[in-house]
């Protein structure tokens, strides 16, 4: 199932293509009516970037990546994932949810999480072994193979979200979506995450994410934007105007001389305004 | 006690629990963890709707149980996957319609309802072999399904939309799960009536998930606890000649509060241990 998928992808079409999609909530019959949530949204990520895109909460950024997963439909414009309709895509994308999306208490080990991104991608039957192997593998790779079996209530959230990234990464995704991935993650382990990322990005697979923590940018990325209902700037360097039209309101960029952050946190002013 | 058990109604009775057992053990954890209790109330009261209809027209009772059932479940899941805001006062509906619709179709049909009661609180002593060979056929569906689906049935109730984004067909995967939990509903209808049956399908998989953390272990554990509670309901309900399906969810209810009690001192001896270790 995943082989032919693979093939074409030498085609070269962009990761992920998005023409003059607006969204918003409501049934047809009272259009107009409902709340707007992107507006006219112009994206395209090429294969092999590694993209953020910038916004405050609530600015439509979890409601882009449920577009590129085929989970809502566009109200206008068209939405392409390597270069087909979304549904048809799944098997080539990994999805990191917001942590608070995802169900805290439930009986489920860590490794029984971990294996349910294997769904839909194991290949043949019989390959239970395969898709323990990967799932052991990533674990250890995210430093959580000693949860394995412990119970998900159990963890810490830095700890779950480490799961979750393993679940998404052992469908071995070529494009992979991450909404707030280090919104939990203490800073020690950001960086860890942070090398993974990288990583993957360096091996071919195209990183889409969204946060709106301007602090959590790292210095690994390729290219940026920033989204509030409408998409404001896509290249390769932020601009202070770029910024304050997504938030609504004046942001500092400033370096704290922490390597692995290109942008300070929402200064105190900008917050008061 | 002893020589209750040469009546060829209790060795039916016996065999009725058991095989219930199994049903309320597998069907009610996945109700457990994806918190359907209200749905299972809901499609077990609507089911009265089909009992008053198979009086007026003169089909068996299970039959239109199981119509009524069904037709509610799919009903709510349609209705609720569409706006799931709107599950909660759906489900309060179809279970008030389906009781209303068997009222006016008893009244309608002529004649006299007699064992209605059964099946309102049901009669595990007046199960019969065909009985048995229907809840058994049911009981190999449902472990047919949920064995080959086991991994997709787990990973959507865990996180629907990550199965989604995933290519699972999660709203068919839903539905399965609900029509399920209908057709168990219709069988252990004979063993504890459409009143009671919620406590059935619940009770066991939430004493289950208060000890253990996977849902496998959560149903083996179930159906044993579905099985004693049934099974010594029975033999109290015999010795002190009470009905049959009250003393089996009294007992299923006790348990279950002295289960909540167990484990919540369970918890605060290990919280002051862990802090005595500090």
């Amino acid at each position: 199932m995943t082989g032919p998928a693979r093939e074409d992808l030498s085609g070269g079409a962009p990761a992920v293509l998005l023409r003059e999609v607006s969204f918003q909530y409501g049934s047809l019959a009272s259009a107009g009516a409902g709340h707007q949530v992107l507006r006219d949204v112009d994206l395209r990520v090429e294969q092999g970037d590694y993209i953020a895109i910038l916004g405050p909460n609530g600015g439509g950024k979890t409601t882009l990546l449920r577009l590129i997963l085929g989970l809502v439909r566009p109200s206008s414009g068209s939405v392409r994932v390597f270069g087909r309709d979304p549904s048809q895509a799944l098997s080539l994308v990994g999805y990191v949810p917001q942590l608070t999306t995802s169900a805290g208490d439930f009986p489920a080990s860590v490794l029984e999480v971990v294996l349910m991104g294997r769904i839909g991608h194991g290949g043949p039957r019989g390959g239970r072994r395969r898709d323990r192997e990967t799932a052991l593998e990533m674990m250890s790779r995210l430093g959580i193979s000693e949860l394995a079996s412990e119970s998900v209530s159990s963890l810490s959230g830095g700890q779950r979200q480490r799961m979750l990234i393993a679940r998404a990464l052992v469908g071995s995704p070529r494009l992979l979506l991450l909404d707030e991935p280090v919104a939990s993650v203490d800073s020690a382990s950001q960086d860890s995450v942070y090398t993974i990322f990288h990583e993957l990005n360096e091996s071919g697979v195209t990183i889409l994410m969204v946060t709106h923590d301007v602090g959590a940018v790292s210095t690994q990325i390729k290219s940026i934007a920033c989204m509030n209902v409408q998409l404001f700037r896509h290249g390769e360097k932020l601009l202070e105007a770029d910024l304050a039209r997504a938030y609504g309101c004046p942001v500092d960029l400033i370096t704290h001389g922490v390597p692995h952050r290109v942008l300070g946190t929402h200064s105190r002013s900008a917050d008061d305004q | 006690m002893t020589e209750a058990l040469g009546h060829a109604f209790m060795q039916n009775a016996i065999a009725a629990a058991m095989l219930g057992s199994i049903a309320c053990g597998v069907v009610g954890t996945l109700v457990v963890v994806n918190r359907m209790s209200a749905l299972t109330g809901s499609i077990a009261h609507a089911a009265f709707g089909g009992l008053g209809l198979s009086y007026l027209v003169g089909i068996h009772p299970l039959a239109g149980a199981a119509l009524f059932s069904l037709g509610s479940g799919l009903g709510i899941g349609a209705i609720s996957s569409c706006n799931p805001k709107r599950s909660d006062t759906v489900i309060a509906a179809f279970w008030a319609i389906g009781m209303a619709l068997g009222l006016v179709f008893i009244r309608l049909a002529p004649g006299y309802a007699v064992d209605l009661m059964s099946y309102l609180f049901g009669s595990i002593l007046s199960v019969t072999r065909s009985d048995l060979l229907l809840m058994a056929s049911l009981d190999v569906v449902i472990l047919a399904l949920v064995g080959a689906l086991f991994r997709r049935l787990v990973a959507v109730s865990y996180d629907p939309e990550f199965a989604r984004a995933n290519g699972l067909r999660v709203r068919a995967l839903f539905m399965l799960m609900v029509c399920l939990t209908a057709l168990s509903v219709v069988m252990l209808v004979r063993i504890a009536g459409l009143i009671m049956v919620i406590a059935m399908m619940t009770i066991p998989a939430s004493v289950a998930r208060l000890f253990l953390r996977t849902v496998r272990a959560m149903m083996i554990l179930s159906v044993a606890l579905s099985a004693a509670f049934m099974l010594a309901g029975l033999a109290l309900a015999w010795v002190l000649d009470l009905p049959t399906g009250a003393v089996i969810i009294l007992v299923s209810g006790l348990v279950y509060f002295l289960a909540l009690l167990a484990a919540r001192t369970g918890r605060a001896r290990r919280a002051s241990e862990s802090l005595q270790a500090q």
